[in-house]
């Protein structure tokens, strides 16, 4: 491994990749989080739970931006190449293959996390949504036992009359007047896990990319579809293999009790697993797949057309 | 290499090729789709030969980072980054070839200079002429002085001069010590760097030998070469006059003479003079490889015991 090697392929393809294109790309994806948080802030008014906020913003960034962003930019790490045809040059070099897959997932990993980031800020601390006016309260709400199948288990929620259960399922607290301690609190929490959904979402689709280099797209879209966000969801062991629980799970773990009533102790959303682990998890996954990724880079084939004469 | 087969599924893209080459300069000539860059993929170890052995530079070549430190390789496809400096781009590939910051920087200014890209070097090669991106190409493979340069189609889209420089560079190389083996589907651009010939038809190495010996194969062939002059009627009765012309013809309206010769590197030899004599301007020469087709067809039948 030359560091020296994955550096200048970072640097390369930092300049290669500025491209008018990539910055609309790039726009596009920051806008997003930002264009729907004005859109609450204009047309909806009604007081937003705080809870409420910290799924918004988790969904719209490490969720859909970051994943969205890698989907792009990590995935056709090695297709890119191929189809450009610039691979025979690469693959020729003595620190061509693996460096460079490295040093596009360095690449993608930065594209998208300054997305994440800028977006992020911009939210958190110019269009937060408004609210009518200011009080943190409770919030508990009655809901059908039949509803409640997944064993809350929260102390604090106790049962009213045959048939219903009440559920305290987050506070209210006016996201417009957060304290700046709050709206700080809340950015490290996301640029936390966005920084975790970069690294793992971009170091799963580079190794999509090198096991099928030419359907990488279409192969990825299907993992996040039936995986991250099917499978994801079912409450059972399997959501567990996703990335999107363990991230759900930390948020769940760092909110400070915020999402405690709807959510903990669901196995939608978090299992009994400490935060330790769920991070062990994170920060062993992504350079397994990396490994996994320039393994299969450095043993196979890959040729373009010209080089079948 | 040692009875080396490459299939592509039910497609043979090298067909049980046993050679051993000592250093040198080679020219590997073989018509379009003949296997010429599945040869050369298997020698540098992009591709594994399903059947036989390879050894290069005394290193079995799949994946050997050692090897690609002692070759330098330009490949014939002609797409390179659009929005980057040559400059840039070389001196990235010397980066991925090992060298630090400032080597790289030193060698890739070196080598664009060798390849008389010191002008246009900062200019994005999305703006670049096809003879500009071949020698920007040769330029990222000679950079880090490989003792072995391989090269595939390296005269394609070069104009006469830009021909002439790579023979040049080449020829620099070679006289350096270094090995070289080209490849093209044109006989005479192999001719003007190195006198030794490797004959690739169909995936099978039908032939070895020097340019004598390739011309002497080609003897009853003939090779069609055509002219844009200013005075094709007088130029034409010298070449009648030649004992190598088989046959002469005159398109008056473009100016152009069609010349069929059995000799064409002595027709090349004498054509000058000729052009003085009659105080006649040439402005175009074309040679076709049809000759060589021939001659690969001649050769496939002999392997296949036909003839």
């Amino acid at each position: 491994m030359h560091v020296s090697a994955i550096w200048a392929v970072f640097q390369f393809e930092r300049k290669r990749t500025a491209t008018t294109t990539r910055w609309l790309w790039w726009l596009i994806l920051s806008l997003f989080p930002i264009a729907i948080s004005l859109f609450i802030r204009i047309y909806v008014d009604e007081e937003m739970m705080f809870s409420a906020f910290s799924l918004m913003l988790f969904y719209m960034i490490p969720a859909v931006v970051c994943v969205m962003g890698q989907l792009l930019w990590a995935t056709p790490s090695v297709q890119s190449e191929l189809e450009g045809k610039t691979w025979s040059f690469i693959a020729l070099k003595p620190y061509g293959k693996i460096h460079l897959l490295l040093g596009k997932y360095l690449t993608s990993v930065a594209w998208t996390f300054f997305a994440a980031l800028v977006c992020l800020t911009v939210v958190l601390f110019v269009t937060t949504p408004k609210v009518s006016h200011f009080e943190r309260k409770e919030i508990v709400i009655e809901v059908p036992r039949s509803f409640d199948g997944f064993n809350f288990g929260n102390k604090r929620n106790r049962q009213t009359q045959q048939g219903t259960v009440k559920r305290r399922v987050g506070r209210l607290v006016p996201v417009e007047k957060m304290s700046n301690s709050e709206r700080i609190h809340l950015w490290w929490i996301m640029a936390t896990l966005s920084l975790f959904s970069c690294l793992n979402y971009g170091a799963l689709f580079c190794l999509i990319g090198t096991i099928l280099p030419r359907r990488a797209m279409v192969l990825a879209i299907g993992y996040t579809v039936i995986f991250e966000l099917i499978v994801g969801f079912i409450p059972a062991i399997i959501n567990q293999l996703t990335i999107q629980f363990r991230l759900r799970s930390l948020l769940l773990e760092w909110s400070g009790g915020e999402l405690t009533g709807l959510t903990r102790n669901n196995p939608i959303f978090q299992s009994e697993t400490s935060q330790w682990q769920h991070i062990g998890i994170l920060l062993l996954l992504f350079p397994f797949l990396l490994a996994a990724g320039s393994y299969i880079l450095h043993r196979r084939e890959l040729i373009v057309s010209e080089d079948v004469n | 290499m040692d009875r080396v087969t490459r299939l592509y599924g039910d497609v043979i893209g090298a067909n049980d090729i046993s050679l051993e080459l000592a250093p040198g300069a080679y020219g590997l000539l073989g018509p379009n789709g003949s296997g010429k860059t599945t040869l050369l993929n298997l020698i540098t170890g992009r591709l594994h030969p399903t059947i036989g052995r390879i050894n290069l530079l005394g290193f079995e070549p799949w994946n050997n980072a050692e090897l690609y430190r002692r070759v330098g390789m330009c490949p014939s496809v002609s797409q390179l980054y659009p929005n980057i400096s040559a400059y840039d781009w070389v001196n990235y590939l010397l980066k991925l070839q090992g060298h630090s910051k400032s080597q790289a920087k030193k060698d890739a200014e070196k080598a664009l200079d060798l390849v008389k890209m010191t002008g246009a070097m900062h200019r994005k090669m999305g703006e670049f002429s096809r003879g500009m991106r071949q020698r920007t190409k040769l330029a990222q493979a000679i950079a880090h002085e490989p003792e072995l340069l391989i090269l595939d189609e390296p005269f394609s889209g070069l104009d006469p001069i830009g021909r002439h420089d790579l023979t040049e560079i080449l020829k620099h190389q070679i006289n350096q010590g270094k090995s070289v083996i080209l490849a093209s589907h044109i006989l005479h651009e192999v001719e003007t760097v190195t006198d030794s010939f490797l004959l690739i038809f169909g995936g099978r190495l039908l032939a070895s030998g020097s340019a004598e010996e390739v011309h002497s194969m080609m003897v009853d062939v003939p090779n069609e070469i055509s002219l844009k002059c200013s005075k094709p009627d007088l130029l034409s009765k010298h070449f009648v006059s030649d004992q190598s012309v088989l046959a002469v013809q005159i398109d008056r309206e473009s100016s152009t003479l069609t010349v069929s010769t059995k000799s064409p590197k002595s027709f090349y030899e004498t054509l000058p003079r000729w052009a003085k004599e009659t105080n006649s301007s040439i402005s175009e020469v074309r040679s076709s490889d049809e000759s060589l087709q021939d001659l690969f067809d001649s050769l496939m039948r002999i392997h296949r015991g036909e003839k």
